[in-house]
């Protein structure tokens, strides 16, 4: 397959990620068309008629986040790469930030031309030590070749840009959350309005791109949109890196045009279930994402696509459970992620996640009575759309998913007082 | 105990000022160099930090409090902190916690009498492909086993017998 | 403006303007807890959710600003669903110790749940129950009552301009929190007590000392320095069991500081002066208010002959009818028209605060009200002329008012000490009380109705609040008594005949009555250019 965006230079026999060999592969020269014979606009527009959206979770459009800084305001502007990667499953970004870095760089560059924005910060979450000193090194290499600094390549753009390490907590992904972290403050998301895009970090209009996000940016620059929006499908376009974990043969990422099937990840490029088990479950776009059974896995690997079945692509990261995993013990696993990482700011959230871990924590240990069952779907339900951010959803829809589609499993938990996979 | 940073230290410190538009903006990478020179988060290193930022007590302990990675407490010199999110626990990640405690003779949360190691279960740390993964320190060990921890263990603790004064990740 | 439609009615409202703040002019209320008028927009409790026709989800009132033609339901069947489910959670960890609760009768999260809650707990689970902590001096948290509202750090941030309380930890764990080894510690830290929406902060001088039910609540004013804050003062029975603030955005906004806030506790342990006392062969001795009053006027009589031998000194903690009511005494019955107050130079600077709070230095109430009724443009310091008058002879006789307990210096009580004849109206026998020749015992502020002019020229009413013990008058009493021994009739029967009185005779005053005042009170220099520009 040819259509590697992604991971085209990082997949080739001794490729290190060096300035050197990101030039050897014609890196850099997306950087120079845009600030060499490029408007701001006419790159915006590129991007739009491209349809790149958002890696990083939401699939908002890349360009028309972009077009929402106002064009005239005497503040400074801000980018910010959201590198803090930590959705479960997920695992994408942490290999383009070590094996090619310069890609998402020169993304972040122009990206940053293009809303006037001279100072660009790298979020990056704060375990990721090597990855962040990676970056430290790529970003003086781009300095000493005149791709950072003051009058980039002659064109009397200046530019700089800092890696932020976070400190641990998964709230910092939350685009609010992580200004708010950047700003030295506890990453509590914000009440919208104001939108970033107007009012975001130190107050001022602000875009946060996720980091595979901004990788692709160089490919549409040099290749134009045309080239982008013929790989993939509608509303879909692009390439996507898949990230598969869990009870598969062959874990890892493996980037497909968008809308190859849930089916052809598992069994083609993953090899399969370990020891050649059943399939039970799938999570197909990190931990956040509805569960899907064996029967869905025909799906395209599209936003619309997961959609149209009550999932989501997410951030494409997949994890698979084959038969011998106990769904409960998985709900649980979840939710105990959940709760440990509620910022605890609003109600619903801060109370409601505690609370599905307790029930999940009875049922799966035989201490499960039988409206708890129905009890947990409800207090998803009374948590969706009353939170101030996305948390919310990415905490209760875990637990329907997993209630609503493997309903019986539960009962047996109830009805057993004991875990019916337990070995 | 007083603490201050050292010459060096307040020279990486006056960077990192320089990185942002505000001097709060700098205290997530702030407190990063005072657990890296002081070994934890203590209450005077509270006290320090928020006078170098200009920050009540309240505010520094109101952020430091938020984040997984400050550590409130004196910690060993090898922090292990072993993955138990999905994908980790779907290949193991309990059997690698509970060969950890007997190993070390400790629970998560606890450090070893000789201060080598101490033990946290940890939250997702985006290793999934590569599961059961841990970190040590700043490092990440991935698509673990059990012989495999013995042996990085063993080495960690011979290490640490022969030059127990040497700093700084083991490779 | 912009103009929506709240449940059924229509409003119009500056553009910027929230949901919650429309709604509230439209006079619709939509419960909340985070949300405080004066603090910036947390958004989080998330019990001010509403519905706005044609949005795909319930949005906060709070954070909401209007749009043009915006149709927004607070009250619809949803809206009760939301506020039920929103009750719900955060009663989940609440202990629901109401009984024992400081907070029980005026708490939000009582009244919020018996309007829109459910009466059974589904929660299974054990509650969490972190320890109680104390604060600081005035202050303790019942941790397991908290909601995590935020207004108490917020106000000590934005207000108070002094983050000494935060959030600590995250998600379940969350908790308000002092650093370890500090204390809530600041001159305006009692009002995050007020704020707080449910029985998780309190006042460590209030707590089960009584049920807020047994409370009567007066509107007041503070007397404790000349920024004039609005109060509640909350008594039974006589007794004074707290201070509150009460909301003037002219004035103190919605807060008030710790002297304020135990300004009555000064009074509490004092030994009242309940009986009238006459010096005799140097000692003071008890005798009855008739004999009081004719043993003062036999000895004013003495001196009134010469004009302005006779003179009058108040206190700035004296209401302004107070001095007004000595005032006319002195003329219409002594011959004299020598008076002033005990004014002295603050030497404490104005303290300012982040939210524009302030604390003047001017630690009196009402010298602004003095220096009006005296008609003096600036403060005659410690007396200054009246002073000087004793001292050269010319003054022979003093009717002091120190219904307060402020400290007179040193050097005015020597010169006080020469006066041939003292008259001191005083609610303890004070130094100055020592030194009279008739000691008279008066009432504090808490204990009359009456008015103060504070440092920006606003009148205002307070009103009272206590009864004063048995055998103490007021001075608009004691000097018609005196008055009428003299054959002169005061026509006044209360404060209020006297300010009516008052007003007939400074235009500054020119058409107000105690009840016209209004809440807010009036700004006296925009009286008398309405005044001034009338025909």
């Amino acid at each position: 397959m040819n259509n590697k965006i992604i991971m085209k230079n990082m997949e080739q026999p001794g490729y290190t990620g060096s300035l050197k060999d990101y030039e050897a592969e014609g890196g850099y020269s997306a950087l120079k068309k845009a600030l060499g014979e490029m408007s701001q606009d006419a790159i915006i527009e590129e991007v739009k008629k491209s349809g790149l959206r958002g890696r990083g979770g939401a699939g908002f459009p890349t360009g028309m986040k972009w077009s929402f800084v106002p064009k005239d305001t005497p503040k400074a502007r801000y980018l910010i790469n959201n590198a803090d990667e930590s959705e479960p499953g997920t695992f994408k970004d942490r290999a383009i930030m070590i094996r090619d870095p310069h890609l998402t760089l020169e993304g972040q560059i122009i990206s940053s031309y293009v809303i006037k924005c001279n100072v660009s910060y790298i979020y990056i979450r704060g375990e990721f030590y090597r990855e962040a000193e990676i970056l430290e090194r790529a970003i003086k290499e781009a300095e000493n070749a005149g791709y950072l600094g003051d009058n980039i390549l002659g064109s009397g753009f200046d530019h700089r840009i800092y890696v932020h390490r976070g400190a641990g907590a998964y709230i910092c992904g939350e685009e609010t959350g992580l200004i708010e972290s950047l700003e030295g403050k506890r990453g509590w998301p914000r009440i919208k309005p104001p939108f970033p895009a107007l009012e975001g970090a130190f107050g001022c209009p602000t875009v946060v791109n996720n980091t595979e996000t901004l990788a692709n940016i160089p490919f549409i620059i040099n290749n134009g949109y045309a080239a982008f929006a013929s790989i993939g499908v509608e509303r879909g376009t692009g390439t996507k890196v898949y990230c598969i974990s869990g009870h598969v043969k062959k874990p890892g990422l493996y980037e497909f045009p968008m809308g190859i099937t849930l089916k052809e990840l598992i069994y083609d490029c993953a090899d399969g279930i370990r020891d050649d088990n059943n399939l039970k479950a799938v999570i197909p776009g990190g931990a956040s994402m509805p569960v899907l059974t064996p029967g869905e896995i025909d799906v395209k690997m599209d936003f619309d696509s997961l959609a149209k079945i009550g999932s989501h692509l997410g951030s494409a990261g997949i994890i698979v459970m084959d038969d011998k995993t106990c769904m409960v013990d998985a709900c649980l696993n979840l939710s105990k992620f959940y709760a440990h990482e509620s910022c605890g700011q609003c109600t619903p959230c801060r109370e409601g996640m505690g609370w599905m871990k307790s029930i999940l924590d009875r049922i799966e240990h035989g201490q499960g009575e039988p409206d708890d069952i129905d009890l947990l779907l409800e207090i998803t339900n009374n948590i969706e759309g009353r939170t101030i951010c996305a948390f919310g959803e990415a905490g209760a829809w875990p637990v329907r998913a997993f209630v609503t589609k493997f309903r019986s499993e539960f009962e047996e938990h109830v009805k057993q007082k004991k875990c019916v996979l337990a070995a | 105990m007083s603490v201050e940073f050292s010459q060096k230290t307040l020279h990486e410190f006056e960077g990192l000022l320089d990185r942002y538009p505000t001097r709060k903006a700098a205290s997530i990478p702030t407190l990063f160099l005072a657990q890296r020179d002081f070994g934890y988060i203590s209450n005077e290193v509270i006290e320090y930090v928020s006078g170098l930022l200009d920050l009540t007590v309240a505010e520094t302990n109101n952020i430091v409090s938020f984040y997984s990675m400050f550590y409130r407490e004196k910690m060993g010199k090898h922090v292990i902190q072993v993955c138990h999110t999905l994908s980790c626990s779907l290949l193991g990640a309990a059997n690698i916690v509970d060969h950890l405690k007997s190993k070390l003779g400790i629970s998560p949360g606890e450090t070893t009498l000789d201060n080598q190691f101490s033990l946290l279960k940890v939250e997702c740390l985006g290793a999934c492909g590569t599961a059961p993964a841990m970190r040590i320190n700043d490092d990440y060990y991935e698509s673990l086993t059990l012989d495999k921890i013995d042996k990085l263990i063993d080495r960690l603790a011979v290490k640490s017998v022969n030059n127990p004064s040497a700093e700084g990740p083991v490779q | 403006m912009i103009t929506l439609t709240i449940n059924d009615s229509e409003v119009s409202v500056e553009p910027g303007t929230t949901i919650i703040s429309a709604a509230e002019k439209a006079g619709i209320v939509i419960p909340h807890y985070c949300w405080h008028p004066a603090l910036s927009i947390a958004g989080s409790c998330r019990l001010c959710l509403v519905e706005i026709e044609g949005a795909p989800k319930d949005v906060i009132a709070c954070g909401t600003p209007v749009t043009e033609g915006m149709v927004v339901r607070t009250e619809s069947e949803k809206i009760k669903r939301d506020r039920e489910i929103i009750l719900e959670f955060l009663l989940l960890n609440h202990p629901l110790d109401c009984p024992v609760c400081d907070k029980a009768g005026e708490c939000q999260l009582q009244d919020y749940s018996f309007e829109y809650g459910t009466s059974h707990s589904r929660f299974k689970e054990e509650k969490r129950v972190p320890p109680f902590k104390d604060l600081g001096p005035n202050i303790m948290l019942a941790t397991t009552r908290c909601i995590l509202c935020t207004r108490c750090t917020r106000f000590m941030d934005e207000i108070g301009g002094d983050a000494q309380l935060t959030v600590i930890s995250r998600g379940s764990n969350s908790e308000i929190a002092v650093p370890e080894g500090r204390q809530l510690e600041h001159p305006l830290a009692g009002n995050v007590v007020d704020i707080c929406p449910v029985g998780a902060l309190l006042d460590k001088n209030f707590i089960h000392r009584t049920r807020v039910w047994n409370l009567s609540r007066t509107p007041s004013v503070c007397g404790e320095c000349s920024a004039g804050c609005n109060t509640y003062v909350d008594s039974s029975l006589d007794k004074i069991f707290r201070i509150i603030p009460r909301t003037n955005e002219e004035v103190n906004g919605h807060w008030i500081c710790e002297t304020g806030r135990y300004g009555n506790k000064a009074y509490e342990d004092i030994e009242r002066l309940t009986i009238p006392k006459v010096k005799e062969e140097q000692t003071l001795k008890n005798i009855s208010w008739n004999e009081a009053v004719k043993t003062a006027s036999d000895g004013l009589r003495k001196y009134q002959k010469t004009k302005n031998s006779v003179a009058g000194l108040i206190s700035p903690g004296a209401l302004i009818e107070d001095a007004f009511a000595v005032k006319e005494f002195l003329s219409t019955a002594v011959n004299s028209s020598e008076i002033s107050g005990l004014f002295y130079k603050p030497d404490k600077e104005d303290k300012s605060f982040r939210g524009g709070f302030i604390i003047k230095g001017d630690s009196t109430p009402n010298q602004e009200g003095l220096q009006l009724v005296f008609g003096m443009d600036k403060p005659d310091i410690n007396g200054g002329s009246i002073m000087s008058r004793i001292k050269s002879g010319n003054i022979k006789a003093l009717y002091v008012v120190h219904n307060d307990l402020s400290e007179i210096s040193q050097s005015i009580l020597d010169v006080l000490a020469k006066l041939p004849f003292l008259i001191v109206e005083d609610i303890v026998l004070s130094p100055v009380a020592k030194l009279a020749d008739v000691v008279l015992p008066g009432a504090t502020s808490f204990e009359k109705t009456g008015t103060f002019i504070n440092y920006q020229k606003r009148l205002q009413l307070l009103q009272q609040s206590v009864n004063a013990p048995e055998g103490v008058k007021n001075t608009w009493d004691i000097v018609k008594r005196l008055a009428s021994m003299q054959n002169h009739h005061l026509k006044w029967n209360s404060y209020g005949d006297v300010f009516m009185q008052m007003a007939k005779s400074y235009p500054e005053l020119k058409g107000l009555t105690h009840f016209k005042i209004g809440a807010s009170g009036a700004l006296l220099k925009a009286v008398l250019q309405t005044a001034g520009s009338s025909p």
